[in-house]
């Protein structure tokens, strides 16, 4: 099992946003994660990241407990994080940040490896490393927090909303890097408002409703399921 | 017209002693979001650490630079880890304030550690070095290229080296690089004993020019927010360029209009700058 979430609490200071949540991820799957505005995956991502701590509940990764771990060492467990927003370091240079991306790497013959690697997944980074993340447009900016997350070479990636504020060509830019990297063997938790997009890639989904699993199964039957019809893919 | 160009050059002189102080105060209220008022008075302490080693332990001004580098940078380091630390790993709403609040303290408090250890009576620094060339001392002259040399090596640091980058990606988005592993803890500790060198540096190189007293530190405290404020956070250039600016303009200031006003310009400057361009002058590098 490559994740594995058992009945976590957490919230910001008293207000509690995450009630009893589990989830399971296992290697090599691709599992979306879908509900509506403020339904809380975002605080489920940050908790699992590190960045907010569980009031009870266990996070384990590889068979490892995580959770209330510093943020900074959630890294070295395999994770990245595509966050909400893009959240890049504007003033610094698209090759700064993808250096960033590999900052706990310490031997700089990977960091090039895997610097040639997403190069080679996002041709244009290369051509526009020196230009500062601040100018690029929206579309460039999400392949380059892509590339960003994929510089320590994770075996899990959490991608939260990366179709956000997209052009529909570029949205379906970021669905086909999201299956190359399926098949390089990537485990991926997807965010995503888009739904059907995100259902039909994914292998299982969960839904989350005001901080409770409300949902889960393959992704294939939520497709069919009426009441994600209903709720979430507008028919 | 040399009048002119001697005050100009005095002018750069004191600004880069400014610049130093803001450089090191910028770079930690950009990061962690405390107006580290103490940087002042380590200013004081380093001072008197860099003129007794040279009146009692006999040591030769270089050295004793760098031992006021070194007392300046463990004395921020330490004030970071025992204190501002504490109230920043507590999230509460007031933390900010409480930061704030404890600068202000630390600052009185060096200051009057000094005042009673040896007493408020200014001391001589003495010379090491004699000669001037265009009527400028060579011990003047050495503040602006000491200081240069300290905002290159401070400039590369942050732009080239590893620990540079992550100290900038923590300014930009502390919770980002921290997910991409960067220890904020570490961050911290490097740039409040950053500033403390910078600003212990800049008070053994000027100590010599004029003297060492406990409250020598408050001009170029307040100066150094005026340049940070007029600067721009997070901007090497900007800070080095009002820095240098705020000195020549104190120093024309003091010779066409009235030198009675020498300490007031900066804050008249400041006060417009803050009606019409409030974000400081260069934003960001």
């Amino acid at each position: 099992m490559m994740v594995e979430v058992r009945n976590i609490e957490t919230g910001y200071g008293e207000l509690q946003v995450i009630h009893n949540v589990s989830m399971e991820i296992d290697r090599h799957e691709i599992v979306a994660l879908v509900g509506a505005n403020g339904a809380g995956k975002s605080t489920l991502i940050q908790t699992i990241c590190g960045l907010l701590p569980v009031s009870s509940g266990t996070i384990k990764i590889e068979g490892r407990h995580i959770e209330n771990t510093p943020a900074h060492t959630i890294i070295h467990h395999g994770i990245a994080l595509v966050p909400e927003g893009r959240r890049l370091f504007p003033y610094m240079t698209v090759l700064e940040n993808l250096e960033m991306g590999a900052y706990v790497e310490k031997d700089p013959k990977k960091v090039r490896s895997n610097l040639d690697w997403v190069f080679g997944i996002f041709p244009k980074l290369k051509e526009r490393q020196h230009q500062l993340a601040g100018t690029f447009s929206g579309g460039e900016q999400q392949m380059l927090t892509i590339g960003r997350a994929l510089m320590s070479r994770p075996k899990f990636i959490i991608l939260d909303e990366p179709s956000l504020g997209l052009a529909p060509v570029i949205v379906d830019d970021v669905f086909k890097v999201l299956q190359v990297l399926h098949k390089e063997g990537v485990t991926i938790l997807l965010v995503e408002q888009n739904v059907r997009k995100s259902l039909e890639i994914s292998d299982r989904a969960y839904v989350l409703e005001n901080g409770r699993v409300t949902m889960s199964g393959l992704a294939s039957d939520l497709l069919t399921n009426d009441e994600v019809k209903k709720a979430y893919l507008g028919l | 017209m040399e009048v002119l160009f001697l005050q100009i050059g005095n002018g750069l002189i004191i600004g880069s002693v400014y610049a130093l102080v803001a450089l090191g105060l910028n770079m930690i209220w950009s990061i962690t979001d405390i107006p580290d008022f103490a940087q002042g008075s380590f200013y004081v302490l380093a001072a008197y650490v860099g003129l007794f080693a040279v009146t009692l332990a006999g040591l030769p001004f270089v050295a004793a630079l760098l031992l006021g580098m070194a007392v300046g940078a463990l004395l921020a380091f330490l004030c970071e880890r025992l204190l501002y630390r504490r109230w920043r790993e507590r999230t509460f709403r007031d933390a900010a304030r409480v930061q704030l609040l404890c600068a202000i303290a630390l600052f009185f408090l060096f200051a009057n550690v000094a005042n009673a250890l040896w007493t408020g009576k200014p001391r001589t620094f003495p010379a090491y070095m004699e000669g001037a060339v265009f009527g400028f001392s060579y011990m003047r002259i050495n503040v602006l290229i000491a200081a240069i040399v300290l905002f290159v090596i401070v400039y590369l640091f942050i732009m080239k080296t590893k620990q540079g980058k992550a100290i900038r990606a923590a300014s930009m988005d502390p919770g980002m690089a921290q997910v991409l592993g960067v220890n904020i803890d570490t961050v911290n500790s490097m740039v409040f004993a950053i500033g403390g060198a910078l600003s212990g540096g800049a008070a053994v190189l000027v100590a010599p020019l004029y003297s060492v007293f406990p409250s020598m530190g408050d001009l170029p405290l307040l100066k150094a927010l005026v340049v940070v404020i007029l600067g721009g956070f997070g901007s090497v250039a900007g800070v080095l360029i009002c820095g240098l600016g705020l000195g020549v303009i104190e120093a024309l200031g003091a010779m066409y209009v009235s030198s009675a006003y020498q300490h007031g310009y900066a804050f008249f400057i400041l006060i417009l700058v803050l009606l019409l361009k409030p974000k400081g002058l260069f934003g960001r590098v």
